[in-house]
């Protein structure tokens, strides 16, 4: 065996193992990061400015033609979902890291906001993060680029939101509303999660990795190597090589280090369930039991409405960065019988896809009248909100359908608690409620909760017999072993994760980063 | 034009082309290999070829997409080009044919009953006289789909693929409903109504 020894192996290349291997080659070390999916090249292989007409069955391809690239989980591409996500970037707040303490329901964060801080702090420096400064208790400010003007549909949900106390600001994104090292501002085409062509809207492909290695900093990234294996030492509880096999070829390789698995949630807990050994027989790192369990998604209840007073207004170039305003968190000061609470994002619709249009009333001259008055006031309002762990909600392996590439698919979970539902329906009314103050016709209401944002399933925390990872990520069972990415979360908020695994990320690497120049493990 | 010319004076086409409205406060020194911000590329239309009705068949389908969506001051469905949208989609879905096949039956038989006609034949009046009433059935209906009367759902199926079909179309899309995104803007300009 005569391969390579890395001080660091990363699975995955997305916000968590981007931001984790740029920062550990910033540092020095010598980084492999295996990605499952293909280089992807951001200027030119996604259907960034493509409209719909251009395609017989009307729906926008993600990439060019004969450009691989993020067609399934294992062949997302180098940059993993932060090529495609709409870059919302919310700090978890110290209530969010320790609820328990407040309502006793759920799991606390073994830290709390003052050991995150500065890591938002050093991620919003490096990224840039666009925002206002709104001094609210359960949404800390960050390091904030100038904030983007809400849009007009924004300014009326924000006098409607007023009207019964319900705070309405400014997004908060990692996209750039002024040029900055090398990048340019967004220039509002209204495409984000197409793939951001010009690199306004942070990846980590772009943003991270890339820097590091035109910086001559140790960084090797090896695109369509799908890991299915973490094998371990027989006499130690300890990774030996990370087992992968080329996407296109199904060569087979190996790889030496310390392993960082961050490959989103679901894809994380699958690869070490798949990782059985004798030592580990329920999968790596499993002694406790715990792994797949505590799976924690946000719950979603969608709201579709027009704005009364823009029916019928002449159309304009507004579609900005998708979402421009945010409703956070309002409920915990409020009181009420269910623990935790939900924020919305809304407005995030983009204007080329009419899809309501569907189930406006009427044919023939008035249907045709009544959808082009409606055109200009649709928007979308989705409440987000954070579920408590339950025995039912959880990810495990199933053995007997394979993907394409003869590994087991890993499967979702999910099921509300009592709690949970008396939530899901406050926020759904509060939903509503809030659109009939802004002087919206409500044109649907989602029948049944769905989920977004996979979380949990790989918890960290102090007690190896309750959690999979300890407070820096690491695995209580194997110390050559790290997990960075939503799966470590123990508890969700109802804010979107993006910047916490970045935040973590970033904070695990300087943990690994001062481990090498200590020489352990 | 590609969005990133790397031909000069393709790249100064752009530029003029925008010019007036994107004075772009572009700084730095690499801006990731491009000289000019991204101008929209000319958007071909794709064109559609019939895969699963024919004749009668297809002539029926297009006037209810045309009753559904007429032309008025700007385009309507056939226009559009939506009757071809609509073959499509129904060509490759096995449900989707099995109930269109169902539904233009039954405007045949209402035809037939009515007016000894084909449905393509009678007047406008009669022509809505049937299907007006399988609209509201098809816009106030509750429960599930299933429990619908086929002809209802018949109807639902061509009032979502016409208005899928026609917004989605350069007529629906740009003329109609006057979409004006998908350029680069040198700055959010807000809100000005308020």
């Amino acid at each position: 065996m005569a391969e390579k020894l890395y001080d660091v192996v990363v699975v995955g290349s997305g916000a968590g193992g981007g931001t984790l291997a740029a920062e550990l080659a910033q540092q020095g070390a010598e980084v492999l990061v295996l990605e499952g999916g293909p280089t992807v090249n951001t200027r030119s292989d996604f259907n960034t400015h493509a409209l719909p007409y251009e395609f017989p069955n009307r729906s926008i391809p993600v990439m060019k033609p004969g450009r691989p690239g993020f067609d399934g989980e294992r062949s997302r591409g180098v940059g993993g979902k932060t090529m495609l996500w709409n870059a919302v970037a919310l700090r978890m707040s110290q209530r969010d890291l320790q609820g328990r303490q407040h309502d006793g329901a759920g799991e606390d964060w073994p830290f709390g906001y003052a050991e995150m801080k500065p890591w938002y702090d050093k991620v919003e420096t490096d990224v840039g993060v666009c925002g206002n400064y709104d001094h609210l208790e359960d949404l800390p400010d960050g390091i904030f680029l100038p904030p983007v003007p809400m849009k007009c549909t924004d300014k009326m949900i924000q006098a409607g939101g007023a009207k019964l106390g319900v705070p309405v600001i400014h997004v908060r994104k990692a996209t750039l509303s002024e040029p900055r090292k090398g990048r340019p501002a967004c220039h509002f085409c209204g495409n984000c999660m197409a793939g951001c062509d010009v690199v306004a809207k942070y990846n980590s492909a772009d943003v991270h990795m890339i820097p590091a290695q035109r910086a001559g900093k140790p960084l090797t990234i090896r695109p369509n190597s799908i890991v299915y294996d973490l094998a371990v030492e027989t006499d130690a509880p300890r990774v030996k090589e990370v087992r992968y096999f080329d996407r296109e070829t199904r060569a087979q390789g190996a790889a030496r280090g310390r392993v960082v698995v961050a490959c989103a949630c679901a894809q994380s807990v699958a690869l070490l369930l798949m990782s059985k050994s004798s030592r580990f027989p329920a999968g790596l790192a499993n002694s406790s039991g715990e792994l797949g369990r505590n799976f924690i998604p946000h719950i979603n209840c969608g709201v579709e409405a027009f704005l009364e007073d823009r029916l019928g207004v002449e159309t304009s170039d507004d579609e900005g960065f998708l979402d421009h305003a945010y409703v956070p968190s309002f409920m915990h000061a409020k009181k009420r019988d269910y623990p935790r609470s939900f924020g919305y994002q809304f407005n995030y619709q983009n204007q080329r896809s009419v899809g309501w249009a569907r189930r406006v009333k009427g044919m023939g001259a008035g249907y045709k009248k009544s959808v082009k008055d409606r055109y200009p006031a649709y928007i979308t309002f989705t409440g987000y909100q954070e579920m408590i762990p339950n025995k039912d909600s959880y990810i495990d392996l199933d053995e007997q359908t394979k993907d394409a590439y003869g590994l087991p698919s890993a499967r979702r979970y999910w099921k509300l608690s009592e709690s949970d539902w008396k939530c899901y329906e406050a926020m759904k009314q509060w939903g509503v409620d809030i659109l009939k103050a802004s002087k919206a016709e409500i044109h649907s209401v989602s029948q049944t909760p769905n989920t977004n944002h996979e979380i949990g399933g790989c918890r960290m925390g102090r007690d190896p017999k309750r959690f999979v990872l300890n407070e820096y990520c690491r695995a209580h069972d194997v110390p050559n072993l790290y997990v960075v990415d939503a799966s470590v979360f123990p508890s969700a908020s109802e804010k979107n994760p993006t910047l916490t695994i970045m935040a973590l990320a970033a904070r695990t690497a300087s943990h690994i980063g001062e481990a090498l120049r200590k020489q352990e493990v | 034009m590609p969005a990133y010319s790397t031909d000069r004076r393709g790249a100064l086409k752009i530029l003029g082309a925008i010019g007036a409205t994107c004075a772009h406060p572009f700084a730095g020194d690499e801006l990731f290999g491009q000289t000019v911000p991204p101008s929209p590329h000319e958007h071909g239309v794709a064109e559609i070829s019939l895969t699963f009705l024919r004749g009668a068949d297809f002539s029926t389908m297009a006037r209810v997409t045309d009753l559904i969506i007429p032309r008025t001051a700007t385009p309507g469905a056939i226009d559009a080009g939506v009757p071809a949208y609509v073959d499509r989609i129904v060509g490759g879905n096995g449900n989707h044919q099995e109930l269109v096949a169902e539904g233009l039956r039954f405007l045949a038989a209402q035809a037939q009953v009515s007016a000894q006609k084909t449905f393509v034949e009678l007047t406008e009046t009669q022509q809505l006289t049937i299907l007006e009433p399988l609209c509201e059935a098809w816009d106030n209906h509750a429960g599930a789909q299933a429990e619908l009367p086929r002809s209802v759902q018949f109807f639902g199926l061509m009032k979502s693929l016409t208005a899928d079909g026609y917004y989605t179309s350069r007529p629906g899309l740009m003329e109609e409903l006057q979409y004006r995104g998908n350029h680069a803007l040198s700055a959010f300009p807000g809100c000005h109504e308020h």
